[in-house]
């Protein structure tokens, strides 16, 4: 068997499955949520795409794009996904049913999760065998090649350490709020005087861009859109921890503080070292910014803090693979399961170049698929259901219940996301990085925003209401919409 | 997840949830303000960081 549910009987079960939580069980207040987002944002990633921005902007362009682009992803982000599982105590992908239908979205989850388990675990090993290499290379003097065979087989390590901890339970997903995240925000804040100290003002403004383009418009847009990308890049968590909030106030703004402040600073550390070293990749940093002793540490650190974000990502998204793929997922074994999730992951690394140092790349297809999931997904919840959703049907087989479609499938909903995934692939193609003219203007994620909105408003109201189909037609008055709701709805 | 035991604790649940006399602080939608707090906000980000930073 896979994974044992929590027991379901006992007075918590809805903190650990897919049942709705119920009051008591709401464990966060605004407080306790934002250290959890801190706690999410500060991660080895942030430095991995602050050294990708200052490939094309200096630090004064780099500041305004990191803020307008996670400014703005992580506000539609976090209105898309933590409002509605926060007001009806329900994980994301089960209210994702409204949107895609049950089997839309078990295909959604079954194609969309190891593919991007696949990319994260694969970027976190190579890191890890890049850091460790540094290591040798620094301390024993030794010459390891940053894509040879000392990497690849580190990375191997990586996978291997994170498979077997996994294996274990996914203890290290409290390492990470409880060490990690404190000890890489001391990190980033030592980074952060060391610049500051070794380094004028003048001589940060000065820095050049590392690899950019010819037009400054060009560059902006092009590190506005890798900053577009981090921000929606939180959709696919961020509703599954906004339900354990007591109240939408305290599921909105903590992503505020914790995944857009947070992650701004730590990603404008990571520009700032990229721009003074004159080099991307976060591992090179540290023996040139803290010496060999310090650098040798916070390298070493930067390793484990690797393991730990690959153990918890693999955890969360292994989850939703096992409840969106029923029965069949469930009878593999737990350590052949994780293995699967792993192994994809193992054949990538042996071209440690291909991803790691194309990592800008990685991140504008997350923000081909994550922008156009995101409007969907606002579309559905705030324009067409105007925020009500009846519990109760969620839970009902499909053809019985008000959010069934066409044999569980919502068409309109997979024909606007790709729209919308087109629309950004011929505004910014993510294999070359080549853009039309009119992306220095517009960016790819909001115009692609912008059109699967509008695919999937137009092809709801014209084609799937009138069909009776996805209980868009008659407004929900059911007693699991709130009191007051009901009293609107009615008049 | 469909056994008996989740069927059982779900009815539970959804019968919790659908007393007329149940509340949940978290029902309640962000207030108005809030939305134009974060409307305002942002744009004087916005335009505030473009008129320093932007390649104009």
């Amino acid at each position: 068997m896979v994974k044992q549910e929590a027991d379901v009987t006992s007075s918590t079960a809805g903190e650990f499955t897919e049942l709705p939580v119920l009051p008591h069980e709401r464990l966060w207040g605004f407080w306790q949520f934002t250290s959890v987002n801190v706690g999410l944002a500060i991660a080895t990633w942030a430095f991995l795409t602050g050294g990708a921005i200052a490939m094309f902007v200096g630090v004064k362009t780099a500041i305004v794009a990191t803020l307008i682009g996670n400014l703005i992803g992580v506000v539609l982000v976090a209105a898309a996904t933590c409002l509605p599982s926060a007001k009806y105590g329900v994980e994301q992908y089960t209210l994702l049913r409204t949107v895609f239908g049950l089997n839309g979205v078990r295909a959604l989850v079954a194609v969309m999760m190891p593919l991007a388990e696949a990319g994260w675990n694969a970027v976190l090993a190579i890191m890890f065998g890049r850091a460790v290499t540094n290591v040798s290379n620094a301390v024993f003097n030794t010459d390891f090649d940053p894509n040879g065979p000392m990497v690849i087989g580190m990375s191997l390590l990586a996978l291997l350490l994170g498979w077997l901890i996994l294996v274990r339970g996914p203890v290290s997903i409290e390492w990470v709020n409880k060490i990690v995240a404190p000890a890489l925000a001391v990190l980033t804040v030592v980074m952060l005087i060391v610049l500051l100290a070794g380094n004028s003002a003048a001589e940060l403004s000065a820095a050049k861009p590392l690899d950019a383009f010819a037009q400054d418009r060009l560059n902006f847009a092009a590190a506005l859109e890798l900053s577009f990308a981090t921000g929606f890049s939180w959709w696919t968590i961020m509703g599954n921890l906004a339900r354990l909030t007591r109240t939408q106030r305290a599921a909105f703004w903590p992503n505020m503080v914790g995944i857009f402040f947070a992650s701004v600073v730590a990603g404008m550390v990571g520009t700032m070292a990229a721009l003074v070293l004159g080099e991307v990749d976060p591992t090179v940093w540290m023996v040139p910014l803290g010496g060999v002793v310090l650098g040798v540490l916070a390298l070493l650190f930067i390793a484990f803090a690797n393991l730990t974000s690959m153990v918890s990502q693999t955890y969360s998204g292994g989850l939703a693979i096992i409840r969106a793929g029923g029965s069949a997922v469930r009878r593999i074994p737990w350590p052949v399961f994780v293995g699967l999730l792993y192994a994809p992951s193992a054949i990538v690394v042996f071209w440690p170049a291909a991803l790691y140092d194309n990592f800008f790349k990685f991140v504008a297809w997350i923000g081909l698929v994550m922008a156009p999931l995101t409007a969907v997904y606002l579309t559905d919840f705030f324009l067409l259901r105007r925020r009500r959703i009846v519990v109760r049907e969620l839970y009902q087989p499909e053809g019985t219940s008000r959010y069934s479609f066409w044999f569980g499938v919502n068409p309109a909903a997979f024909l606007a996301v790709g729209a919308g995934a087109l629309t950004y692939f011929l505004l910014l193609n993510p294999i070359t990085f080549e853009s039309a003219a009119i992306f220095t203007y517009t960016s790819a994620s909001l115009p692609a925003f912008v059109v699967t909105a509008v695919v999937h408003a137009v092809l709801t109201v014209v084609w799937v209401r009138p069909a009776g189909k996805g209980g868009y037609r008659e407004p929900a008055t059911s007693a699991t919409v709130p009191k007051q709701e009901v009293e609107e709805a009615i008049g | 997840m469909e056994t008996a035991d989740f069927r059982r604790e779900l009815d539970r649940r959804l019968a919790v949830i659908e007393d007329p006399e149940h509340h949940d602080p978290a029902a309640e939608d962000l207030p108005r303000a809030d939305w134009l707090w974060l409307l305002i906000g942002s744009l004087v980000m916005i335009v505030a960081s473009l008129a320093w930073g932007y390649p104009w």
